[in-house]
């Protein structure tokens, strides 16, 4: 997905996370969060935590089975923002402290049971 | 819910063991031992080999989810390394399809013409992939999804071959809840139910089949296999290991070192343990968030335990959180008010160990339900990324010279229950 479609009206705030933290499964995801700083996680999930009502309300418009492309990144955002809580709200480092390596936890996790139209 | 909270807390408190005098598991089960274990299990080649011959070759051992194949012609491919024939050879393959009757049936991954392997699949991943016949890539002999042979190329070039006596090697297969297992032992001496019971009878009416996997994870580590399930099977190293994770939230001032509130042991080596949450827990908020909206990966909050999980919480415990079913030799099954978890060890020498992780929610109603499940999933994630740090140094502790036996508390009963039975099998 590319950052040309924009995200849902009334989401104007989120839109400059959209291009690069809007990723379509748990692998991505978990990548993409050990490489940021926690300037951006705060910055990412301070932006996002207020608005989880207002994106779930949105994101239920529409079945998994077919959403709109603006309503799926909305949905990944939200989900992003699950994978970088737990070191937003109570690690305060971007990834697990006194953990296995990374690199040898494989996620397998199939890619999101997410269909756009 | 009560009226008044702190009442209802003080109440479910009154119901706790009482650890401080009580040794609540060794008076349950008075026959149990009690003394230091030695560590050969763990670190002897020897027992290893008995291991794989009187227990892994004789036990139905779980393979996958039949949510994995749901279609006709859908098939992943299963390595199990602790069955291979000869000590240091290779590991066997399986196949493990939904035939074209939606049948769940297991098969060598083995060509019976001149043995190659049918189906060339990565088997650490969650993949599945669908076709009409198994067609081996090296001459082109052609299986049915029953395992029958179908078509062999060039056939009049063969001397006497009946094609009814070269079909694919089925090996026993037997499909609990969705939970599909499969036994090596051409002649199983139990039944895969007598195999799980008590399990089986108690999660009768858990809703597995309207589960969905949202994550799964694997880790080969270097440590034998029932040192890895330990990690996972008792609640003293959750203080420590789990300090960054879940800081507070098993370990309240009720129960700082996260004693599980009841343990109970099966005959076979199956056992449970169930878990409780601190009541004094106040999650932060985005778990607060979730925890308005559905589940995370225990149930928290009370004693509830939703009608509609049945099984969960089998001794009414307060506090209840989740609980750890022991499924003899190899798996994990935790229910939780919302899903369950499991894991999976595979062993594949006497130190290296393949670890496989998941947890599943019921399936998504709604596009949100994902949020909600998300939030669980990962901390779980994460969780586990504490638990298996301080496998691979174990092993080396063990095969130090510096420790001949383990010391094991009466909360870590369930580890033990495992070593013995494992004991009973290899030495019979």
């Amino acid at each position: 997905m590319t950052g040309e479609t924009p995200l849902p009206a009334g989401f104007e705030e989120l839109e400059r996370f959209a291009a690069t933290w809007a990723l379509p499964s748990e692998g991505a995801r978990n990548r993409f969060r050990v490489a940021r700083t926690m300037a951006e996680i705060d910055d990412f999930c301070s932006a996002v935590f207020p608005r989880l009502d207002d994106i779930c309300d949105h994101v239920d418009r529409y079945p998994l089975e077919a959403m709109p492309l603006p309503a799926a990144r909305l949905l990944q955002l939200a989900l992003m923002f699950m994978e970088a809580s737990p070191a937003f709200e109570v690690y305060r480092q971007p990834d697990v402290p006194n953990a296995i390596a990374h690199d040898r936890l494989r996620i397998v996790t199939p890619d999101d049971p997410i269909k756009v139209v | 819910m009560s009226a008044n909270p702190e009442a209802a807390k003080h109440a479910e408190a009154t119901r706790l063991p009482d650890w401080e005098h009580r040794r609540i598991v060794s008076e349950r089960y008075p026959d149990a031992d009690t003394g230091p274990l030695s560590i050969e299990p763990y670190v002897s080649e020897t027992f290893f080999e008995r291991e794989r011959e009187k227990v892994f070759k004789k036990t139905w051992l779980y393979v996958g989810r039949a949510e994995r194949i749901p279609e006709p012609g859908d098939y992943f491919v299963q390595v199990i390394e602790a069955v291979r024939t000869q000590k240091d050879g290779t590991s066997p393959s399986f196949i493990i399809c939904r035939d074209r009757h939606g049948g769940i049936r297991a098969f060598y991954n083995t060509c019976q013409h001149r043995g190659t392997t049918v189906c060339w699949q990565d088997h650490e991943t969650w993949n599945a992939e669908n076709t009409r016949y198994f067609r081996c890539r090296f001459h082109g002999w052609v299986y049915d999804t029953d395992g029958s042979l179908r078509s062999v190329p060039d056939e009049n070039q063969f001397f006497d071959l009946n094609k009814a006596e070269r079909g694919l090697k089925p090996v026993h297969c037997a499909v609990w809840k969705d939970f599909i297992f499969i036994n090596v032992d051409p002649a199983p001496e139990q039944t895969l139910l007598e195999q799980i019971e008590p399990h089986a009878e108690l999660l009768e009416r858990f809703p597995f089949e309207r589960m969905h996997k949202r994550g799964i994870w694997t880790a080969t580590v270097d440590v034998n296999w029932k040192v890895a399930i330990d990690a996972f099977q008792e609640g003293y190293h959750v203080s420590t290991v789990h300090a960054a994770t879940l800081p507070e939230a098993f370990c309240g001032p009720l129960n700082p070192f996260c004693r599980p509130t009841s343990i109970r042991l099966f005959p076979g080596g199956n056992r449970s343990v169930t878990f409780m949450v601190s009541p004094d827990f106040e999650p932060p908020a985005a778990e607060q968030w979730v925890r308005r909206r559905g589940s995370s990966w225990y149930a928290a909050g009370g004693a509830e335990t939703d009608a509609a999980f049945p099984g969960v919480n089998p001794d009414n415990d307060p506090f209840y959180a989740f609980d750890c079913h022991g499924f003899f030799p190899n798996m994990l099954v935790d229910p939780f008010v919302g899903g369950f978890y499991g894991h999976e060890f595979w062993p594949i020498t006497v130190r290296k160990t393949r670890w496989i992780g998941s947890i599943n929610f019921l399936a998504p109603e709604k596009p949100s339900d994902l949020i909600v499940q998300e939030h669980g999933k990962i901390l779980l994630r994460d969780a586990f990324r504490e638990d298996t740090v301080t496998l691979d140094s174990t092993q080396i502790g063990l095969e130090s010279g510096a420790i001949e036996s383990t010391m094991l508390c009466d909360l870590e009963m369930a580890p033990r229950h495992l070593y013995n039975a494992v004991q009973e099998m290899v030495n019979r």
